[in-house]
């Protein structure tokens, strides 16, 4: 069992917490400067169209208009992992609200007047906006170019086709596999597009001087990422760009990588020593940053009448958008993972990332686990019913334990599914379930249970690495630097509870700054539930390299050996001896020995850490023997009340259980799995962005993108297991997106045993609901 | 077309001129960097922008600045500092009723208002009162929780809490285990 | 942001609607603002002159004249009719109908006359005033007009107020029986939502049972057949006979809330479960 500690697992107060509640706390969108102009961009009026004419001149001639950009003023393309959009189109717009042209002026008021004097000649061009039309062999192409696309090595475009991505899943041998089983079913899954919506929209100000060096402040996951898109797609050494994120406003993967800033970044260049700021409306955000994908997939499964599944084939079509530079990853992610919890022996995956004239599809909570985990997980219980076996019972059977493989091959140890699954059994009251209760006649409430598994690993590239840098002051308080982002998550407060942990000093006496590239210590992107883990472990290292020298400081200070002295509480002293301590004020800007000469130095602790041993999955089977860094486990059971009238569903409870190795923070860490789980049960029951048949979106505006209010809670039951993660901090590893996963498929789950219905098409609306119902 | 007016803005008059389209928010924000209210959909839908005006609240985003002419309007940066948090903020900070912080100081305002007119609400009360502010990080169940206990805070020679009801666990249950 | 334009703040009848009229179709009356700023917010109108009725006598509160009703002033926010004793004891139906309206915050500046200027099908306070007869005040070129609720929506965004008229009251009439009133909303979500459909039941000591509904049809509407089945008969079958009227009169239309086949059986839920809940409520001593 762990060791004692004094921080670890401590519920600490959140350090952002005095800052959030007065007002205090600064946002992207909350800075001013003088000069200060303000941006506003022109949107395509089309799906897919041809830029015939976009002629600018009158908007330059406006009075406080600074600087006016187009598409072809900077047609530089970007991307993570596939080079594919460009900030501003260029020739052609690809989806209905793609920026075409941007103005920078003295007032908001002055730039909106100006964008209505661009004007903007159209050829529209057929639109591609069903998914699976977009992949049969002559349908129009969003991107004739693919082929001319630079992407990772990672990813398999299909050039000439709209699939920007193909993954491949075959193990073991599926035709034996379907062969071999008693029983298979099949079934066909939807989830639609969605959004992030973080409570503060994208914002970011931007700012070129004239040494030419670039500063953007940005609401963003991904500052250091930021930096690298813009200096490889611009050929700009990287110190000519610095990237300062002050605290994200939520971010779900919608903040990560590079988004509106890029659009900031001609203007700034034309506005030479003006800040230019952009502030998304809700509109915008809705429609012109990432989206969720949405997803359609067949998935087919053989199983033996004792339960044990023999084979799997799954398809997934991911409706990409006009631009997948983000994307991509996400159908890689899902597919490496679309064993889900389960060790099935022959396995067959496809998922195929398509453009389309959609919205940008782009990271988001869950990373494709939650709409493959959709599918997975409704098809277990459909399973399990067929065969007339309990629901947990079914999964038990099937779970992944020591020594099975997952969908890669990968050899699994030190697996926590078994023990959440029954923790959440055991939490909820479950009892076991064979199929849909009996409704009585005149009854119009049913309650009933379901519940769902899941799993997640990082899906990054095998560099994403961290730093941190540990550095004391002259009166022993510590300045952190990292550049990990609180985006909420509370990653401040576990980076400083593992600071003080390991050098010995109070929680109190640790401060974190805004992330900033220029003297940031290097970090990926605040992305993949990888923070605590990652940084963690990087913060760990620095820590304990500050403790070694304070310590070695005060071996000297009190002539004893290096071994013999400890820190503890902000005071360094000699073991054994309490009266021989001094703060750690003393001894941080080096010893004074009794001489009065000094020694040491101030103090400067540095750490480190990249996930080692990851091996590139082979491109035609995606079998590695470690694919990724680590995977997280959690299974969530719900109980619903459902409406048989109105089709209305009610959450009432949720029992949630995680697998988080280590729990660094009890307090921090649940509070992210309610968190999670009433996003998911928004997700469930409310989201989609809706479209017209001309690719418009209908919905961009919470009045018709309904979100859960505070009168959808549930009771939350929140519990974890803690088998820990080898090389996580004390053990742990994420859980910031995985606790949303399961919460529609639980939900979909426990209307199945409440009326017999299924929905299989994301969100269950009373209207959906309903409708099954009266087919039933 | 301009406007002279005095606003009292958390205890202090303000005489500013204010074009007809400044909405109170902007006011707050851009002229007398007020930033606590936050803009997070300009709308009416999300509540990120409540401030109270004459003790109500209301959304600033729906507002006119020259409609608040006269008025008395109190935001977040009026409530406390962190020298001397209202017992609002300090119940938020005591139950980790925050993550992102961006729906926080409207959350904050909303939970002042409904004190300030019941300071004995129930649950569902609570629920009400903040319905009309979306936070998409929380789950809203601590804040549920933290404003209960400010009411109770606020007024401690009232009758023993009721316990919580449907919420959420404290802290978490945490079992340690060996792998499979 | 907002677009500039010109705010003028009305002292009088008189001159808001020698405002309006010189404004013409550039002016728009303002209210709470809760609808009127979001669709300037959202570039849906952009007008050149707001005219606000906040400061015009006779707008704002809640008066009780002994026997003769009550009389609402047209701009008086949501709140404060919520928590009007009068309203509460008296039309209880109207109090519930507008509680359901947007959040806290919306109440705070939302208007009772803004809800039916409006004209939204799905305006919520607007079943509520058709089943208590309201009459609707307007002042306009030609003075005072009164008119009765069921003449004033016209369709969608459309009523009966002419060119630079506004509504200044909206008066109940008296209810000599007690009464009790029921209004079922249903929204996506459980708070903070647009009804997908709706319906108000008021049933009278008398043995009357009035019913409206409310987002199914161009504009909220009264549904008097359904009423007719209830008057002599409140039984289970009754009831459900009435519903099935609720849902014959209705002609909604699909949008993104809902489609209009789920409206039209919404309908016919919601009426049987209000007018059960109304008649349940009356016998149990009504208001
Ligand atoms: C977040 C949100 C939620 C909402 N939820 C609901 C809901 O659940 N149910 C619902 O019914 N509505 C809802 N609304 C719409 C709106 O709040 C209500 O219709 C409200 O009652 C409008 O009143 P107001 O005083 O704010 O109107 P204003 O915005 O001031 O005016 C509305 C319209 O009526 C005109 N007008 C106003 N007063 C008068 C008058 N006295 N005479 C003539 N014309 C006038 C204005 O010119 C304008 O065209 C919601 C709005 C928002 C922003
Ligand atoms: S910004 Fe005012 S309610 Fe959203
Ligand atoms: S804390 Fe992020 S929106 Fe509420």
């Amino acid at each position: 069992m762990a060791e004692k500690t004094t921080y670890i697992g401590t519920a600490v107060v959140r350090s952002d917490a005095l800052e959030k509640v007065t007002g205090a706390a600064r946002y992207a969108g909350d800075l001013k400067f003088d000069r200060m102009l303000y941006v506003k961009l022109l949107r395509g009026k089309y799906a897919h169209a041809r830029l015939v004419r976009v002629d600018a001149s009158k908007a330059r001639k406006l009075p406080g208009v600074k600087a006016v950009v187009t598409g072809t003023d900077f047609p530089y393309r970007m991307g993570l992992y596939l080079v594919d959009r460009t900030p501003y189109a260029v020739e052609k717009v690809r989806y209905y609200g793609e920026p075409v042209a941007g103005v920078a002026a003295v007032s908001p008021e002055v730039a909106e007047e100006a964008l209505g004097l661009i004007e903007v000649e159209y050829e529209e061009l057929p639109p591609v906006l069903d998914l699976l039309e977009a992949i049969k062999p002559g349908s129009p192409l969003v991107h004739p170019e693919l082929h001319e696309y630079e992407h990772v090595p990672a990813i398999f475009p299909v050039p000439h086709t709209n699939i920007s991505n193909h993954f491949k899943i075959r193990k073991g041998d599926v035709e034996k596999g379907f062969a071999e089983a008693d029983l298979i079913v099949e079934d066909t899954y939807y989830v639609p597009h969605i959004q992030h919506s973080p409570l503060e929209p994208h914002a970011a100000v931007a700012l070129y001087d004239r040494e030419g060096k670039l500063t953007i402040w940005a609401s963003s996951q991904s500052p250091f990422a930021m930096r690298k898109i813009l200096s490889q797609s611009l050929r700009w050494p990287m110190n000519r760009i610095r990237v300062i994120g002050p605290y994200v406003g939520g971010g779900f993967g919608g903040k990560a990588g590079l988004n509106v800033e890029a659009t900031l970044v001609p203007l700034a260049m034309k506005a030479v020593g003006h800040p230019v700021k952009l502030v998304c409306t809700r509109e915008e955000e809705f429609r012109d940053t990432f989206v969720r994908q949405g997803m359609w997939c067949r998935l087919k499964t053989g199983v033996k009448r004792n339960g044990r599944i023999t084979a799997q084939e799954f398809e997934m079509y991911w409706d990409g958008g006009a631009y997948t530079e983000y994307g991509v990853n996400v159908t890689r992610a899902a597919g490496y993972s679309s064993a889900g919890v389960y060790d099935i022996p022959n396995m067959k995956t496809d998922s195929y990332c398509v453009y389309t004239n959609k919205p940008v599809g782009g990271p988001l909570r869950g990373f494709g686990h939650g709409e493959n985990h959709w599918a997975i997980e409704q098809h277990m219980d459909q399973i399990a019913h067929r065969l007339g076996m309990d629901p947990v019972e079914f999964r038990m059977i099937n779970l992944q334990r020591e020594g099975s493989t997952n969908a890669t091959g990968q050899v699994l140890h030190n697996v926590g599914i078994g023990k959440c699954l029954e923790e959440a059994a055991r939490l909820i009251g479950w009892t076991k379930v064979t199929g849909p209760g009996k409704i009585e006649p005149g009854v119009k409430k049913v309650r009933a249970k379901g519940i769902a598994c899941m799993t997640k690993a990082p899906a990054m590239p095998n560099d994403a690495a961290s730093t941190a840098i540990v550095k004391l002051n002259d009166d022993g308080t510590v300045v952190l630097n990292i550049s990990a982002q609180e985006l909420g998550q509370g990653a401040f407060t576990v980076l400083s509870q593992i600071c003080a942990e390991e050098l010995g000093v109070r929680y109190e006496d640790i401060r974190i700054y805004p992330v900033d590239t220029d003297h940031g210590a290097y970090e990926w992107q605040t992305v993949a539930s990888r923070i605590t883990y990652s940084c963690g472990r990087a913060v760990m290292e620095a820590a304990r390299d500050a403790k070694r020298q304070l310590c070695d400081h005060a071996s000297r200070y009190f002539g004893v050996p290096a071994g013999d002295v400890d820190v503890a509480d902000g005071r360094v002293f000699v073991k054994g001896d309490p009266s021989r301590r001094v703060p750690v004020a003393t001894l941080a800007l080096g010893a004074t020995l009794p001489d009065f000469s000094g020694y040491g130095g101030p103090i400067v602790g540095r750490g480190k850490f990249i996930p080692e041993g990851i091996v590139a999955m082979d491109a035609e089977t995606g079998q590695s023997p470690k694919p990724v860094a680590n995977w997280t486990y959690g299974a969530q059971a719900v109980e619903i009340e459902l409406d048989l009238e109105l089709g209305k569903i009610e959450v009432k409870k949720v029992a949630a259980v995680y697998d988080a190795g280590r729990v660094i923070n009890p307090v921090t860490a649940a509070a992210q799995v309610e968190g999670g789980v009433v996003q998911g049960l928004s997700i469930g029951l409310f989201e989609e962005m809706k479209f017209d048949e001309r690719g418009r979106l209908l919905n961009p505006s919470y009045v018709d993108y309904k979100i859960a209010t505070a009168a959808e809670i549930p009771e939350m039951l929140v519990s974890f297991v803690e088998v820990p993660q080898e090389d996580g901090p004390y053990g742990a590893r994420g859980i910031g997106e995985h606790v949303m996963v399961p919460t529609p498929p639980a939900i979909a789950n426990a209307l199945f045993h409440a009326a017999g219905v299924r929905v299989k098409r994301l969100p269950m609306t009373s209207e959906s609901v309903r409708w099954a119902l009266k087919q039933e | 077309m301009l406007h002279n007016i005095r606003v009292r803005v958390n205890g202090e008059w303000v005489e500013a001129c204010v074009p007809s389209h400044r909405r109170l928010l902007d006011f707050l924000r851009e002229d007398l960097d007020l930033i606590g209210a936050k803009e997070g959909c300009g709308g009416g839908e999300c509540g990120a922008c409540t401030v109270l005006v004459n003790g109500e609240p209301i959304n600033s985003c729906l507002v006119l600045a020259v409609e608040a002419d006269g008025a008395e309007v109190l935001t977040v940066e009026g409530l406390g500092d962190a020298k001397d948090l209202d017992p609002v903020q300090e119940a938020f900070v005591q139950n980790s009723a925050l993550q992102c912080g961006y729906c926080i100081p409207g959350m904050v305002m909303s939970a002042k208002a409904l004190l300030i007119r019941n300071p004995n609400p129930t649950r569902d009360e609570v629920v009400e009162a903040i319905s009309g502010n979306l936070c998409r990080c929380t789950g809203y169940a601590r804040i549920v929780d933290a404003i209960m206990q400010a009411a109770q805070a606020a007024d401690a020679a009232g009758p023993a809490p009721a316990g919580r009801a449907a919420g959420h666990a404290p802290a978490a249950e945490v079992s340690r285990a060996g792998g499979e | 942001m907002l677009l500039p334009f010109d705010y003028v703040r009305a002292r009088s009848r008189e001159e808001a609607v020698d405002l309006a009229l010189r404004a013409g179709a550039d002016g728009k009356f303002l209210a709470g603002g809760t609808d009127l700023l979001v669709r300037m917010h959202d570039r849906q109108l952009r007008p050149q002159m707001v005219i606000d009725l906040k400061g015009v006598s006779g707008l704002q509160g809640v008066s009780c004249c002994d026997g003769e009703g009550l009389v609402i002033g047209a701009a008086t926010p949501l709140n404060r009719l919520i928590r009007d004793e009068a309203v509460r004891s008296k039309y209880g139906l109207l109090a519930e109908a507008a509680h359901t309206v947007g959040s806290l915050q919306i109440r705070n500046r939302a208007s009772l006359g803004g809800n039916i200027s409006n004209a939204s099908p799905a305006a919520d306070t607007a079943p509520a005033l058709l089943l208590y007869e309201a009459e609707i005040v307007t002042w306009g070129a030609s003075g005072r007009r009164e008119i009765p609720v069921g003449e004033f929506f016209k369709g969608p965004g459309a009523t009966a107020l002419a060119e630079g008229e506004f509504v200044s009251q909206i008066r109940l009439p008296v209810l000599k029986e007690r009464s009790y009133g029921v209004y079922l909303k249903l929204g996506r979500t459980s708070a903070v939502d647009l009804a997908i459909a709706s319906v108000a039941a008021l049933a009278l000591e008398g043995g009357e049972v009035r019913i409206a509904l409310g987002a199914v049809a161009p504009t909220p509407i009264r549904v008097k057949e359904a009423e007719a089945i209830l008057r002599s008969r409140k039984d289970e079958g009754a009831i459900r006979e009435a519903a099935a009227a609720a849902r014959r009169r209705a002609a909604p239309i699909s949008d993104i809330r809902a489609s209009k086949e789920y409206r039209l059986e919404m309908t016919e839920v919601l009426a049987a479960r209000a007018i059960e809940q109304a008649l349940a409520g009356l016998a149990a001593g009504g208001r």
